[in-house]
Order: structure tokens, then C-alpha cells, then sequence
């Protein structure tokens, strides 16, 4: 029965963390989605730090649950951003935050219980 | 690379107590599906101890269901004989009652090499002298020798049994092993006691043994 109960509790918190992993990945995703997509529209180098640091606390906590090399194409995403921000190129600008929201929406769906991501 | 140590120090005592949760058997008493789940075990281990790319979690995660998984098995496989049958599979009898059944041979894949290998591991070299042979679920084979074959027993001969006693581990290295002595009936007053009459103390002793019937033996360190 003691050996019951520990396979109880130890499946209890194992399906914990991955619940709560799920919910950070999502909030974190939604909430860098909401930014680049108001960058989008609005292009200035502030956001673009603030969305760095806004990435950074993220990443931090991220980093516990998700493959690193996802996190880094999102990294290497905003540091490119943290370039075109000061080219005139409005095109450039626009293709570099779609591909930032690519990133970002490709590392939320990679932590979806799918069953394309199971198989 | 100090990520790598101290990954590896946790995984290894995650492993250890997984292990310990599952069970006490030793590696040649496994059942099929829990040999399959012990090295299943050590794999994943293995990978986030060496890829420091992923995290700890990847590791951890499936272990700790794994050994979920493992002990709900056995539980079901306690309350259900039928479950147990699917799983570990039964017992199949290769000989029987003297005589060779190859049905049996031929559906385990035995060939009979394998049979005389195994009989000889039971120290039974002659097959003529082999009542029962049960290939057991776990692929062991026990073995039941005809009466005339088997050795002489103290019972057989009518040799008086009464005053078998068991003899424990009392002291080793020095140490008093508490866990043993309440089986015979001694305490740790009594260990000192007798140490004392023999005029050794307890960190010269290499190992001490007793029985219920107050015989003991000690060996001292060199």
C-alpha cells in the first residue's frame, strides 16, 4: 500500500509539471505573440528591448521544460529584430517579426500534447 | 562540463531511488517486462546526463512515470492471476514425469543445448535422473530429480535436526548491526556483555556472529 501510495503522489506531481509547463509555455508564447504583433505595427527600437527583457525573464523559466535549441531560434530571432529596427526597410522589418512570431508559435505548438507531436 | 557532473550526480540518485521504489529483486529474477523497464530506465538517464542542450526534465519526467507505471503493473498483477499469465506469461514443463515433452522445447525455442546448459547450472548432469523440469516465466529452469538420484538428507537419515539454529551477522567492522540481532533474541547490552567476557572490544571486532541457542563467534580485525 506504501509502495501504492508513492506511485500515486510521484504520478499526481509528474502530471503537475507537465500541466504547468504546457500553461507557461502558452502564457509565455501569448504574451510575446501580443508584443511582436503590436511592434509590427508600431516599429521602435525601445520595444524591440523591451521585448528582450520581457524574452529574457521568460527564457529563464522556459529553460526548465523546453529544448534549448528551440529557445535559442527565438533568441537569434529577436536579435535579429534588434537589427532591422534601425533600417529604413519597412519589408525587412515586417518579414523579421513574421518569422519571430513563426518561432514563437512553433515552439508553443512543440509543447501541445498533439498527436503528431506524440508520434 | 561542471553541468555535466552535477546532472549526473542527480540522475544517478534518481536512478537509485526509482530502483528502490520498484523493488528488491536481483537482476537475474526479473520478470521480462521489468528487465525491459530497469534498462529503459538507465537509457533515459543517460541521454540528459550527456546532452546538456535539454533539460533535466526530459529525463526525469519519464523515469518517474515509468516507475508509476511499473508499480501499478504489479499491483494489477497481484490482484489479477489472469493479468499476471498475459504479462509474465506461465510456467511450461520441458520434462515431464521422465520424459522429454519437445512440443514444450519447440515453443520456447529451446534447443538442447540450451536444456543441457541450463540442467548443469542445477548441477544436474544426467538427464536420465530429471523427474520435472518447469521453465519458469523469468527463463529459469527448476528442476525436481527423481528420488533414487537425489543426496542423502539429514531428515532421510534419521539424524536428530532439533538444535538447527540460524546464526546472524552481530558485528561487522566494528559496528553493531542492529537490524539482526532482535532476530535471535539478543540486544545490544547482551553484544557488549559478551565482548566484555571475552576481553575484546567492539571496534577490534572484524565480525561477530550469534544464534538464539547463546553460541556465538568472533572474529577480530588483523
Amino acid at each position: 500500500m506504501k509502495r501504492l501510495g508513492a506511485a500515486v503522489l510521484i504520478l499526481a506531481v509528474t502530471i503537475a509539471i507537465g500541466a504547468a509547463s504546457l500553461w507557461h509555455t502558452r502564457s509565455a508564447a501569448k504574451e510575446m505573440t501580443y508584443r511582436i504583433e503590436m511592434l509590427q505595427q508600431a516599429r521602435s527600437a525601445e520595444g524591440v528591448e523591451l521585448l528582450k527583457r520581457q524574452w529574457e525573464r521568460y527564457e529563464r523559466r522556459l529553460a526548465l521544460h523546453t529544448r534549448h535549441s528551440e529557445l535559442e531560434s527565438v533568441a537569434a530571432k529577436i536579435a535579429i529584430l534588434d537589427v532591422k529596427v534601425k533600417m529604413e526597410d519597412e519589408l525587412y522589418w515586417k518579414m523579421a517579426c513574421e518569422e519571430l512570431l513563426a518561432a514563437v508559435e512553433h515552439l508553443e505548438q512543440t509543447e501541445r500534447p498533439l498527436l503528431k507531436n506524440i508520434l | 562540463m561542471l553541468t555535466v557532473i552535477i546532472r549526473t550526480v542527480i540522475l544517478y540518485v534518481l536512478v537509485i531511488a526509482a530502483v528502490r521504489i520498484m523493488g528488491k529483486r536481483t537482476i537475474g529474477e526479473l520478470q521480462p517486462a521489468e528487465l525491459v523497464i530497469t534498462l529503459m530506465i538507465s537509457d533515459l538517464a543517460a541521454v540528459p546526463m550527456q546532452e546538456v542542450g535539454i533539460p533535466l526534465l526530459t529525463g526525469v519526467l519519464p523515469i518517474a512515470m515509468l516507475v508509476v507505471l511499473e508499480i501499478f503493473m504489479s499491483g494489477l498483477m497481484l490482484r489479477s492471476a489472469r493479468f499476471a499469465r498475459v504479462i509474465c506469461g506461465r510456467p511450461v514443463a520441458v520434462i515431464a514425469d521422465g520424459k522429454i515433452q519437445q512440443d514444450a522445447l519447440r515453443r520456447l525455442r529451446m534447443t538442447n543445448a540450451d536444456l543441457f546448459e541450463s540442467l548443469r547450472k542445477q548441477s544436474v548432469f544426467d538427464i536420465a535422473s530429471v523427474r520435472w523440469a518447469v521453465v519458469e516465466p523469468d527463463g529459469s529452469l527448476s528442476v525436481l530429480q527423481k528420488a533414487e538420484c537425489l543426496p542423502v538428507s539429514a531428515g532421510s537419515a534419521g539424524v536428530d535436526t532439533t538444535g538447527e539454529q540460524m546464526s546472524v551477522l552481530l558485528v561487522s567492522d566494528g559496528v553493531i548491526e542492529e537490524h539482526s540481532m532482535s532476530l535471535i533474541g539478543w540486544d545490544e547490552q547482551r553484544i557488549e556483555d559478551t565482548l566484555r567476557r571475552e576481553g575484546v572490544q567492539p571496534e577490534e571486532v572484524f565480525i561477530m556472529t550469534g544464534s538464539s541457542d547463546g553460541s556465538f563467534t568472533i572474529i577480530k580485525k588483523e
